[in-house]
């Protein structure tokens, strides 16, 4: 008894010591990019920027503010991102439940279809034409519909259901409930941790996705997402200083530099998620049980 | 793959599929939707890999382009410069998912054990942040660092007398792969444990009380509890990972190698950006995607199997 | 409980979601909708009288852009639209241009007005997906044909006909804002009494003695000479530089022989010789220590702290560095802009000059534009004289005003386009590229329009103007107004190779692609070669591993792409 006690208070120490150590690591690229962001930009040419600006400035958030399509860009990757997690949320509930039971009939089909989407990809060039096809291309629904199923997160959701006791769905087969009830009456509510951990998955993957809205909706100014407008900025920064367009004056005293847009753009798309996250963590982290809801 | 038959259907001469399906409409209506979605998305553009056998051209198209059989495939692999990215690939993206899987459950577990709830939250915040920074971010830190002109790795062996002159990490072929896999490792564990700690908060209080009771210490509890406990999801997690090994792309890569480590440093998806997309010859890259995906299936499947014959969790 | 609460939430966020969608979508039929409902033709104008009447209707045509900044709803863009009743919608291509301009071919899917390079413009014009302007220009094109003159046979492709349009050179002189390729600092040359430089050696020997005098700069090592191998610019500071310092003119990676025969640079004596240059700096500890392992980011930066005393730095890439030493109060670190060459008897044909400047940056129509007259006439106005002032200079009164009968920029603009690197953005200054490094359609800087006064602000007066104190004083020291003045004359080739479009055959591109592997794998190795033996053996297996690849049916190719141009150009010129 004794012994365990004194194991556990080395372990103690050696874990909060390691964690901290680590979490400074990990916190390091943050407030360097916090940092540049907030530094002056012709300032943070010179490099050599760690932990606090040299020479502060807004600039850097002036030229990502002075776009006026970023409220409506922000608006609608908001829209996108709910509406998205909400179904995508859904969906992955209901193919992973039908997935989990044993007795469905397409069980194994449906599962080898959907690992399979995995590891194979017809290319750009294909799917684009599909895209145009089927008239998806500066609609909205190109946002959401190619998205819905995602065979990782049904994957996840499917060995969570397997792995609760059998019990709880044969019982409410007993009482005559059908499965969509099962679902949603019985195992979602058991299943809090894995259901707010794949929420955060579906959002960030729509929060963080620019590339269909540049391939599929660059023409259509209303469908503009937060981070395609972000993108375009850095682009344009980049080119610029990669010289092809290079128009910096014998006196210009203000230059827009790739890294100083990059940070500001991190920081601002990265401030939502870190907002947004404790609401969530608090169901992965804090050990929502089987036991303590079963009654 | 056996699937289970119930004990009241088996009674039954088997029962015709249209009369199963009838059952399980209920089912069927929850995923028969989805599974259109996912052909339409993810199967019907694969007739792109038609042009792995075509010398396509985009103004004629797939309908268009005449067949060339093999050839593209035996180009590939008559190319040395394949070879030596393939296994740069290959390297890479196993030091990744060892140092990456290891690392994601430890550091799911030690959080687990943390009892102070502002720490372990915040820690856990702090941790996963890295992975919303770009890996240009990632890559300007680590020249920033490694540099041997100023570098602050550079300034402090020196200050603690480890090395005399600047050492110039990144022109070092040998120090590449580790380098990588270090700043990947760091990029990602945060995010990956995410996973882990939801199936740990899963599990069933009941277990760890009754462990107190018989006078368990955490490093048993972990042992006999925890880990049996991520066990299922672990594998299968392992098993979807080992599949995207050779998916590794090329950001990463392109952005740490330069031309002094650039036999250590390519990879095959910069290869296929290189000998495809940026000289248009699109069916060179289907054959390279073609050849991802066996290798990936392959992959999969086996590591399926041995998952399956020790009988821990399995994927498919 | 909970739980009931959560699933209401979930379906009503979904019925909002599919309501936001609907909504969404019915925007962009809208859109559409009017778009195209405004595409009715608005014919019955007169050919060059575009410019002075004003068209009823408005036509929305959607354009393909790399610089994704554009908009449009500046003061001079909307003047555009008034002028031309055209206004432009940009879709910017973000990251590969080449991959999205072969899936919009693939798609057929092209904006109405595209800016394709002359490999991709040949694929559209086989795919039927760009349409012939020749036409279009003789019916609806008076100024582009007077500013074109005879030289709009060169835009005529095989088949006779014309597909794109750029800008064109009226000029015959150096544009007065271009510099010489190498930069020492100004306090290095002070230091040495502002000797002159003319060789790779004399430059040698100012760093080397400044460096061994102050090894550190502002409390970090001093770097003698700057390079930035990583990425791209490898092609810049290992190959360009060669061809500078031989006063050959910029073919890229290529020199062209005077008999017309085509040379893949990095196995040339140029390159040796500055492959040499640069072996000597190594093995002195003069280079730069990471020059190997870092991107023009890191050089810049070094650039920026003040440190690095002379490089290859062409005035795009030594610019945004400079800007930030000015800000910071260095100006003694600041460069000076000279040309350098092997030797003393090096004659410099460098500051070449070709008469239109395609290849890279050419502006076609495509088959999806309604009604292509009235794009034709909107370029058209851009290459009249008063769309010239418009486009180049502004608005009267707002950017520019007459000053003894002359153009000149207002103070009030100059000071806004200096503080805000956006503001001719937001003007409208700027549109795609046209190949000139001014916007929209130019003639040239240095150009005068028909009323005699310059075509653009970039003159002699308003450069010098820009310069600071220090910067005049070290011209002052060598007798020169502005760094252009240390430019040779310029000379008039009939095109640098990379303007005319590569074999397309994937096999020739395979070996382009292989070679350039090769050199950026062994021009480190030979750079940092220990002594004359090694450098001579690693060279020659560098020479050698290229001919196995494939290069001397890689230079032929080449060869007769030029020569079979050359021999179109005179006949053109002849005609």
């Amino acid at each position: 008894m004794r012994s365990f006690k004194a194991g556990d208070a080395f372990l103690n120490t050696f874990l909060y010591a390691g964690l901290a150590l680590f979490g400074a690591m990990t916190l390091y690229p943050f407030l360097n990019l916090f940092a540049i962001s907030f530094n002056d930009p012709l300032d943070t040419l010179k490099g050599g920027i760690y932990l606090l600006p040299r020479v502060w400035s807004m600039d850097n958030y002036g030229i990502i503010f002075s776009n006026d399509r970023l409220l409506g860009a922000f608006t609608l990757s908001i829209v996108r991102t709910v509406t998205g997690t909400a179904l995508g949320i859904l969906c992955t509930a209901m193919f992973a439940y039908a997935l989990s039971l044993r007795e469905f009939v397409f069980r194994n089909l449906f599962n080898g279809v959907l690992v399979l989407t995995l590891y194979v990809n017809g290319g750009l060039i294909p799917t684009y034409l599909l895209i145009k096809n089927i008239h998806l291309m500066n609609n909205f629904l190109v946002y959401l519909l190619p998205l819905l199923v995602n065979a990782f997160f049904i994957i996840i959701m499917r060995s969570y259901f397997e792995s609760l006791p059998s019990g709880l769905t044969e019982s409410a087969k007993m009482d005559g409930a059908g499965h969509f009830q099962t679902l949603f009456r019985i195992l979602l509510p058991i299943s809090l941790p894995v259901v707010a951990t794949i929420t955060l998955f579906v959002a960030v993957m729509h929060w963080n996705s620019w590339f269909d809205n540049y391939l599929y909706a660059s023409r259509a100014n209303h469908l503009s997402l937060l981070q395609y407008e972000l993108m375009k900025i850095l682009m344009s920064a980049m080119n610029q200083s990669a010289g092809s367009q290079a128009h910096v004056g014998e006196s210009t005293v203000s230059v827009v530099t790739p890294q100083a847009i990059r940070a500001a753009m991190t920081i601002v798309v990265t401030v939502p998620i870190l907002v947004v996250y404790p609401f969530l963590q608090k169901y992965f982290i804090q050990g929502m049980t089987v036991g303590a809801i079963k009654e | 793959m056996k699937s289970g038959i119930n004990p009241a259907s088996r009674r039954k001469a088997t029962p015709s599929l249209l009369r199963k399906m009838l059952i399980q409409k209920e089912l069927l209506l929850m995923t028969a939707p989805l599974i259109t979605l996912v052909i339409v998305f993810n199967y019907m553009p694969l007739y792109g890999w038609i042009m792995a056998f075509q010398d396509y051209k985009v103004v004629k198209g797939v309908s268009g382009s005449p067949f060339v059989g093999f050839d593209k495939f035996v180009q590939l692999f008559q190319d040395d410069q394949f070879f030596l990215v393939l296994r740069n690939t290959l390297v890479m993206g196993f030091l990744n998912l060892i140092a990456g899987f290891i690392g994601a459950i430890v550091l799911a577990l030690a959080l687990n054990e943390v009892r102070v709830k502002w720490f372990k939250r915040s820690v856990q915040t702090i941790t996963y942040i890295p992975h919303f920074v770009s890996w240009v971010v990632v890559a300007n830190i680590a020249h920033m660092f490694l540099s041997p002109d100023g570098g602050l790795l550079n300034i402090l062996l020196q200050k603690i007398g480890i090395i005399d002159q600047p050492f110039y990490f990144m022109a070092k072929s040998h120090w590449f792969w580790p380098i990588h896999t270090f700043l990947s490792f760091w990029k990602e564990v945060g995010w990956s444990s995410i996973i882990y700690l939801a199936v740990l908060s899963g599990i069933n209080p009941d277990l760890f009380e009754a462990a107190d009771v018989d006078g368990a210490g955490k490093l048993k509890k972990m042992w006999h509890i925890s880990i049996p406990g991520l066990m299922p999801t672990a594998i299968i997690l392992l098993t979807l990972s080992v599949g995207w090994i050779i998916q590794s792309g090329y950001e990463s890569q392109f952005l740490l190698g330069n031309p002094i480590v650039l036999d250590y440093s390519e990879v095959l998806d910069l290869y296929a950006l290189r000998y495809s997309f940026q000289i248009g010859d699109y069916s060179i890259g289907a054959a390279i995607s073609i050849f991802k995906s066996v290798v990936s299936i392959l992959m999969v499947l086996s590591i399926n199997y041995l998952a399956k014959r020790t009988g821990s969790g399995r994927l498919i | 409980m909970r739980l009931k609460k959560g699933l209401a939430g979930i379906v009503l966020l979904s019925l909002i979601g599919f309501a936001a969608a609907g909504c969404a979508g019915n925007k962009g039929n809208e859109g559409e909708a009017s778009s195209s409902s405004s595409q009715s033709p608005t014919q019955s104008q007169e050919s060059g009288s575009a410019s002075s009447e004003a068209p009823t209707e408005k036509t929305i045509y959607t354009m393909g852009v790399e610089e994704s900044k554009l908009i449009w709803g500046g003061s001079i863009t909307k003047k555009l639209t008034e002028k031309t009743g055209v206004e432009l919608k940009y879709d910017a291509v973000l990251g590969d241009l080449f991959q999205k301009w072969d899936i919009w071919l693939a798609a057929s899917d092209y904006p109405d007005i595209i800016r394709l390079d002359n490999e991709h413009l040949q694929k559209y014009i086989d795919a039927g997906a760009v349409i012939p302007l020749d036409e279009l220009i003789d019916q609806y094109g008076p100024n582009i044909k007077a500013k074109w003159g005879d030289s709009l046979n060169l835009l005529k492709h095989d088949d006779g006909h014309i597909y794109s349009l750029y800008s064109v050179n009226a000029t015959k002189e150096a544009p007065a804002n271009a510099k010489a390729g190498f930069v020492v600092q100004y306090d290095v040359l002070k230091e040495a009494g502002f000797p002159t430089i003319k060789t790779l050696d004399q430059l040698y020997d100012v760093v080397k003695a400044y460096a061994a005098k102050h090894p550190k700069i502002d409390g970090k090592d001093t770097i003698a000479f700057g390079a930035a191998m990583n990425s791209w610019t490898i092609n810049v500071f290992f190959n360009n530089a060669g061809i500078s310092a031989a006063g050959r003119p910029d073919h890229g990676n290529f020199v062209v022989e005077d008999s017309g025969d085509v040379h893949w640079n990095p196995v040339s004596n140029y390159t040796k010789d500055y492959y040499k240059f640069m072996n000597k700096l190594f093995n002195e500890n003069l280079l730069d220590k990471e020059a190997f392992s870092m991107g023009e980011q890191e050089l810049k930066a070094k650039m920026a702290q003040g440190r690095v005393l002379a490089a290859y730095a062409p005035s795009w890439f030594s610019n945004p560095p400079e800007a930030s030493l000015r800000a910071a109060e260095l100006l003694d670190r600041q460069y000076a802009h000279i040309p350098v060459y092997f030797n003393e008897s090096v004659s410099d044909h460098s500051n070449a000059m070709t008469i239109a400047n395609g290849g890279t940056h050419e502006w076609a129509i495509t088959a999806n534009a309604k009604n292509p007259e009235k794009i034709i006439k909107f370029f058209d106005y851009l290459f009249s004289d008063e769309g010239q002032i418009l486009t180049q200079w502004g608005i009267e009164g707002v950017h520019y005003e007459l000053k003894d009968g002359k153009r000149t920029q207002t103070a009030e603009w100059v000071k806004q386009k200096l503080a805000d690197p956006d503001a001719i953005f937001k003007e409208g200054f700027r549109s795609e590229y046209t190949g000139q490094v001014t916007n929209w359609f130019s003639i040239g800087d240095g150009a005068k329009l028909a009323d005699g006064d310059f075509a653009t602000p970039i003159t002699q007066e308003s450069v010098r103007s820009e310069y600071d104190e220090k910067t005049l004083e070290v011209l002052d020291k060598y007798g020169i107004s502005t760094w252009a003045d240390l430019l040779p004359p310029v000379e008039k080739v009939p095109a640098y190779l990379w303007q005319l479009p590569p074999p397309s055959d994937s096999k020739f591109k395979v070996v382009d692609q292989k070679l350039d592997d090769l050199r950026r794998k062994t021009t480190s190795q030979i750079i940092m070669a220990k002594d004359d033996a090694e450098f001579e053996k690693l060279f020659a297996a560098f020479v050698a591993s290229a001919k196995d690849i494939g290069l001397d049916m890689y230079e032929e190719s080449f060869t007769k792409i030029w020569k079979d141009y050359l021999a179109e150009y005179n006949a053109t010129l002849s005609k």
